[in-house]
Formats: structure tokens, C-alpha cells, sequence
């Protein structure tokens, strides 16, 4: 047990403020006040680590710790580590809900090196928030691994050169990440993915951006449910993979640039028992399949060769062009996708193809010009609604 | 450099012996740190310790700053002021803000209220609440009650998150609130209840609350209300993502654009997953207008007008409906839907439409 500095007792002990004229209330301060007091003596709702600190330490605000490990260890379920300063806080596994917050202005850094992950995330039905942080690969597998939990927030992160995933989750159904101001980089070093989101559950991402992975910028595989907006995806090998093999997928991309990857800007493959199901509204396609895969280009929905997959795709108000293939491309049975208010110009091959059974719809709303290998192939139309 | 902003207790004495011949007045700026003390006159040299002091020493329309990270408590505010927490340092409060004073302007800055109060910010009464910068979790009731007593009341929350909270927000018919890139995720009953308006949410994402995303809810008094939605993803709730309901006397409107309403609904507690407009027990009088709008793989009809709402109607334009489990647009028992035969319908389980769909000319 450690011993709590004045200020911190001073803290969880302050009194509770309620308000007046609502006695059920003020029944619950008075509880809250009782289970506060009770804290002081074990762990603390609120935690610090600084550059001056040190792991023996309460990790109070006037005595912080150094590390994050030592910090969780003396911190509530549903408390907070706060970051006073500048410095490195070194690898931690999150087992319990947190929140670790790092101020901007200040830089909070995890060196991961070789065998290890940065955050571990293993806490069932917990909460995690991360917010603030710098996860840096020195050889380290994963920066934030999700291994169980109910939900976890990456705020303002930005994570760079690991060998796996920046971000790896297996979510299970009603687990959820959200991702939101944030930079993946140079991850997934041969093999991997800058973002891995497999299992069940949600997904949001917002303003984050991810570039320069040898593999894949995100892997959405197998279950998850997203939502992407405003979301760069840059310079990775493909840019956007979306798999449903076993389990069901669907996803929204709104607004989003998906921009110069080497492979396939958004590769899509379904075969399987799950169904595939995407939106795309709003956003960029532009010169991806730089490395000339057949086929290829910008945006790729594939089946099965024994037309066993379905997805179910729509386009709208959205940019594919200047990749190198298709624009477009729709391959076998089961792919039905729908395009609306798009343009669709200057691909070295088709602009929208529909190819070996699948379908392509379009009504007469898109600009698709100037594609050198055509601008339609096996395209149907359709009326709206 | 935390260390350094520490005064040496000669200093200290010095401001003491200072602002003891001023004592009583009150300051345009107080100031509170985690090396504080709440015995001091809150200045910059010789900060308090929590908000609470620090309120009480400092004057009307006056601010207080924080100086470094640490928790600074709870605090009841009766008069005008503004508290920032500069970006780069962490304020947290664990039993939160109540503002409650007739004709008061509050600025809540750079806050982190999380778990053990009741509502995280409590605006019981006040003309203007700013809030920015802010994180709301873990609070048992409301993260954000805006119920201000005060006619013609504002609230404007920006950058901010509310999550996991009891519910997430709740307005009052009296007050106007403005969103713009707001979190409102993961509380376990409704994520936005309103009830009156106007409302506009923008940049604003509304996902996996265990009710509503968001609900414009006319109750017993004759209400106008209103609600716009613009770029703003409301995603994966557990209930309908957006509703309005209404009943006799009441007037709504509600315009959504550019925006995914997306995966709601999942369980199908509601007939409708996507968007819902429902008159009941009495006919009131309201819109939906959605544009440039996905509505995609909700539990339920993506959007239902639905039963004694005659003259209700909703107007889709450029819109997505696909992959909802029924029907994708439905109407029954008197509201009509109009669309201009620019929207795209696929793989909707119960069909694409059904009902009174009129088809509107361009104008």
C-alpha cells in the first residue's frame, strides 16, 4: 500500500458538490464520498507520470511516477493516468478500464522493440481510452494491441514503423474502436497492416491518416461493422482491404482520400457464408496501382470463381481516376455494385468493367470519360428511386 | 519545468501580504494549479488548488485559468465566467459542473469530467453555455443536461466527447443547441434526447447509444421544433438513429444532409432502424427532408413515416437506402414520403418501398 500525499488525499476527499433540493442526489454524493475515501487508501481515480518521476512513488500530481505499468498499477478501475511532461513511458498491458491522457504540447512516447507491443489492451469489458501518444516500432510487433475489451478510443495518437499493425483488434460483437485524430505510418514491415480490425463489433474512424505501410494501409476482415470519415489513405501496397469470408462486413467511406497506393486503392474480396456490404460516398480514388497489378486499379470487388460471394457496393459522388487499370472493376456472380453522381476519368483501363458475372449499374448521372481502355464494359443501368 | 512554476515560499508570502490589503474584491483572472492552495487569494503567483475557491474569488464575467494538470473538483457556478484549461494541460473533475444562476454566460474549456457525479455538466439555469475542448464519461445520469431555466437559452458544444454516460444529452423546449464535431458514443440510454430547438449538429457523430442517436421528442406542451443534421455519421445505435416524435399541436422539422445513418437498430426494438417520424396518439404536423444522405443496413425500414402523423411527410433527394433489413422507405396510416427519382434503392430485405410515395418534379 502506498502512502497518499496531501494533495491527493486533499483531492479525493474534497467535498462533493450535489444539488440542493434533491435529497435522492444527495444520496448518492454521500455514497460516492464514502467510496471515495475508501480509494485513497489503495488506488487513486487519478494518477501521474513525469519525466521527474519515479515507479516508487505514489503517482501523485506532486510525486508522479515515471512509467505507465507503474502508474496503472496504483490507479482505479475507470481512472486516469495524466501525463505532466514531456518523456518516454515505456511499453504497458491495460487490463482494467482507463483512460491514459496525454495533453497536447506534450509528447508521451512508447518505444517498442523487438518481441514486444506498445499497448496491450486485455481487460474484459473494460473501457480504454488513449489519448495523446506516441508509439514508436524499434523492431516491436503491434503499437496497440486489442486483444479483448468493450470499447477503446485512440485519440491523437500517432503510431509509426511497426513490424505487424500500428493498430490490431479482434473485436468481439458488441466490443468498439474508435480511431480519431490519428497517423499510422510506415507499419506492417513485410507483412501486416497499418490498421487490423477483425471479429465482430464497430468501428468508427475519423481524421486519421495512414501511409507508407508495405502491406495494408486497413484491413477490415471477417465482422466488423465500420464508419470512415475523413480518413487519408496514402502510399501503402493496397490501400484499403475489405474481406468477408465467414463473417459479414459492411462498411461507409465518406469523404476520404484514398490516394497513391501501389496496389489496389480499395480491394474488396467476398466468398463465403458473409456478405460484404459498402458505401462509398464523397471521396477519392486517385492514381493507385502504381505497381501495375493485373487486375487492378482503383476500386476492385472480387467473388469467387463458383460465384459463392456476395457484396453489395454503392458509389456515389466519388472520384476514381487516374488509376493505373480499372477505375472500377466488378469480378463474378454475387457482386452487384451501383454507381451514381461519379467521375470516372483518365484510367489506363476500363473505367467501370463488370466482369464474369458480376454487375455494374449505373443511370446516366456519372462523367466516365477518357478512359484508355474504354470507359464501360458489361455495364447495366438502372433507375432511381 | 513543473517544479519551476512552484513559487518559493518567500514569494508566496509576499502575494499573500499583497492581496490581504485588497481582500474581499474579487479578480477578472484566478488562477488554480496542482501546487495550490485553496487558503490562497487565487493569483498567479499564489494559485488555489480547486475550482470551487477559485469561483468564489473571482469576479463577474471573470476567468479562471489552469495552470497545470491535475483534478480541480467539482464546482456550482452562479455568475458569469469562463474556465480554460489551455491545450496542454489536463483539468479534470470527477463530479462535474453545475451552472445554475438566471441570465449567466459560461465557457467551459479544456474540461475532463469523468464518472462519479450525476450529470457531468448540469445547466440548470443560465442564458449561454459554451462548452469546448471537452471530454464527459462515466456519469450516472446525463453527460450534458441542458434544461436551463432560463427562456431562450444556449448551449454550443464543440470538439467535445460524451461517452458512457447514463444518457448522453438531454435539451429542454426552451434552449437552442449547436454541435459541431462532437462524439456522442457508447451511453446506455438515449444519446441525444431533445425537445425542443432548434437543433443543428454538424461534423457530429452519434454511435452505439443503447436508445435512441437522437430523438426530437414533442411531449405535452404545444411545441415548434426543429433539427438540422449536416456531415454526421449516426452509426450502430441500438435503437432507431434518428426519430421524431410528435404529437397533437406540435410542429416539426427536421433536415438531415450529407450524412450515414448507418447499422442502427440492430436489435429491432423499433419497427424503424434508420430514420423514424411518428405521430402518435394525435396527428401533428411535421417534415423530414433528407439530402444527400446514406441510409444503409439498419435493423427495420430505413426510413418509416408512420400512423396517425397525416400531414406529416419526408422528402428524400440524392439519397442511399440499401441493405436495411425490411423495407427500405415505407410510409403507412397517412404521412406521404416524396422523392424526385434520384435516390438509390438496392437490397433492401422487405423491398424498396411501400406506402403513398409521390414522385416530385424538379422545381
Amino acid at each position: 500500500m502506498q502512502t497518499v500525499s496531501p494533495a491527493s488525499a486533499r483531492a479525493t476527499r474534497r467535498p462533493l458538490r450535489t444539488r440542493a433540493g434533491v435529497p435522492f442526489w444527495t444520496a448518492i454524493g454521500a455514497l460516492i464520498a464514502i467510496h471515495s475515501i475508501g480509494d485513497a487508501q489503495a488506488t487513486a481515480q487519478r494518477t501521474f507520470v513525469a519525466s521527474n518521476g519515479n515507479d516508487a512513488n505514489p503517482c501523485s500530481v506532486a510525486a508522479p511516477c515515471r512509467s505507465f505499468a507503474a502508474s496503472i498499477a496504483q490507479t482505479n478501475d475507470k481512472g486516469e493516468i495524466v501525463v505532466l511532461d514531456s518523456a518516454g513511458y515505456g511499453n504497458v498491458t491495460i487490463t482494467k478500464s482507463v483512460t491514459i491522457v496525454s495533453p497536447p504540447g506534450i509528447y508521451a512516447g512508447i518505444s517498442v522493440f523487438t518481441g514486444n507491443d506498445g499497448i496491450t489492451v486485455n481487460a474484459p469489458s473494460g473501457v480504454i481510452v488513449l489519448r495523446g501518444l506516441k508509439i514508436n516500432g524499434q523492431g516491436g510487433n503491434v503499437g496497440i494491441n486489442f486483444v479483448q475489451g468493450a470499447e477503446l478510443r485512440i485519440e491523437r495518437c500517432d503510431i509509426a514503423a511497426m513490424r505487424q499493425f500500428a493498430i490490431n483488434a479482434s473485436l468481439a460483437a458488441g466490443a468498439s474502436i474508435y480511431i480519431r485524430d490519428t497517423t499510422i505510418s510506415g507499419s506492417g514491415t513485410p507483412v501486416g497492416s497499418g490498421i487490423f480490425l477483425t471479429g465482430g463489433g464497430r468501428v468508427s474512424l475519423e481524421r486519421v491518416a495512414i501511409t507508407g505501410s508495405p502491406s495494408v494501409g486497413i484491413t477490415i476482415l471477417d465482422g466488423p461493422d465500420a464508419a470512415l470519415r475523413h480518413v487519408a489513405v496514402e502510399r501503402n501496397d493496397i490501400g484499403i482491404l475489405l474481406q468477408s469470408g465467414f463473417g459479414s462486413t459492411s462498411v461507409s467511406i465518406d469523404e476520404s482520400r484514398i490516394f497513391a497506393n501501389r496496389s489496389d486503392g480499395i480491394r474488396m474480396l467476398t466468398g463465403g457464408s458473409g456478405v460484404l456490404r459498402a458505401a462509398i460516398s464523397d471521396s477519392e480514388i486517385v492514381t493507385n496501382n502504381q505497381g501495375a497489378l493485373a487486375p487492378g486499379g482503383g476500386i476492385v470487388v472480387q467473388g469467387t470463381s463458383a460465384g459463392t460471394g456476395v457484396a453489395q457496393v454503392t458509389l456515389m459522388r466519388t472520384r476514381s481516376s487516374y488509376n493505373v487499370g480499372a477505375g472500377l472493376l466488378a469480378q463474378y456472380a454475387g457482386v452487384a455494385i451501383h454507381v451514381d453522381r461519379c467521375v470516372v476519368v483518365e484510367n489506363t483501363g476500363y473505367g467501370l468493367a463488370a466482369a464474369t458475372g458480376a454487375t455494374v449499374y449505373t443511370r446516366g448521372t456519372s462523367t466516365i470519360e477518357n478512359n484508355i481502355g474504354g470507359n464501360l464494359n458489361g455495364v447495366s443501368s438502372y433507375a432511381g428511386k | 519545468m513543473r517544479l519551476a512554476r512552484r513559487p518559493a515560499p518567500i514569494v508566496v508570502a509576499a502575494a499573500a501580504a499583497l492581496f490581504a490589503v485588497g481582500a474581499g474584491a474579487t479578480s477578472p483572472r484566478t488562477f488554480v494549479a496542482s501546487y495550490g492552495n485553496d487558503g490562497n487569494p487565487c493569483s498567479r503567483v499564489a494559485p488555489c488548488r480547486s475550482f470551487a475557491p477559485a469561483l468564489a474569488q473571482t469576479a463577474d464575467r471573470g476567468e479562471i485559468v489552469v495552470l497545470d494538470s491535475a483534478g480541480y473538483g467539482g464546482v456550482t457556478i452562479a455568475q458569469s465566467v469562463t474556465v480554460t484549461a489551455p491545450a496542454g494541460v489536463y483539468a479534470g473533475s470527477s463530479t462535474g459542473v453545475i451552472i445554475d444562476a438566471t441570465g449567466i454566460d459560461v465557457v467551459l474549456r479544456g474540461l475532463v469530467i469523468n464518472g462519479g457525479g450525476f450529470s457531468g455538466i448540469d445547466f440548470v439555469r443560465g442564458a449561454t453555455l459554451l462548452v469546448e475542448r471537452c471530454e464527459i464519461s462515466g456519469m450516472k445520469s446525463l453527460g450534458l443536461a441542458a434544461h436551463s431555466a432560463d427562456a431562450g437559452a444556449e448551449v454550443i458544444v464543440r470538439d467535445t466527447t460524451i461517452e458512457g454516460n447514463g444518457e448522453g444529452m438531454y435539451a429542454n423546449a426552451g434552449t437552442t443547441v449547436v454541435f459541431s464535431g462532437v462524439q456522442v458514443v457508447r451511453n446506455a440510454g438515449y444519446g441525444l434526447l431533445f425537445q425542443g430547438g432548434p437543433f443543428y449538429l454538424r461534423d457530429t457523430l452519434v454511435a452505439e447509444n443503447g436508445g435512441v442517436g437522437v430523438s426530437v421528442e414533442g411531449f405535452t406542451t404545444a411545441n415548434v421544433l426543429s433539427m438540422t443534421i449536416d456531415r454526421s455519421r449516426i452509426f450502430a445505435n441500438h435503437s432507431v438513429g434518428v426519430a421524431m416524435r410528435l404529437s397533437t399541436s406540435h410542429s416539426l422539422s427536421l433536415v438531415i444532409s450529407d450524412t450515414d445513418i448507418a447499422r442502427n437498430n440492430s436489435t429491432l426494438v423499433s419497427p424503424a432502424g434508420g430514420v423514424l417520424i411518428d405521430s402518435y396518439p394525435f396527428p401533428g404536423n411535421g417534415g423530414v427532408v433528407l439530402t444527400r444522405t446514406t441510409i444503409d443496413g439498419n435493423g427495420g425500414f430505413g426510413v418509416s413515416a408512420d400512423r396517425d402523423g397525416y400531414p406529416s411527410f419526408a422528402i428524400l433527394d440524392d439519397c442511399v437506402v440499401s441493405g436495411n433489413q425490411d423495407t427500405g422507405m415505407r410510409t403507412a396510416s397517412g404521412p406521404t414520403i416524396y422523392t424526385r427519382n434520384n435516390n438509390i434503392f438496392h437490397h433492401n430485405g422487405g423491398g424498396d418501398q411501400s406506402g403513398n410515395i409521390v414522385v416530385l418534379g424538379a422545381l
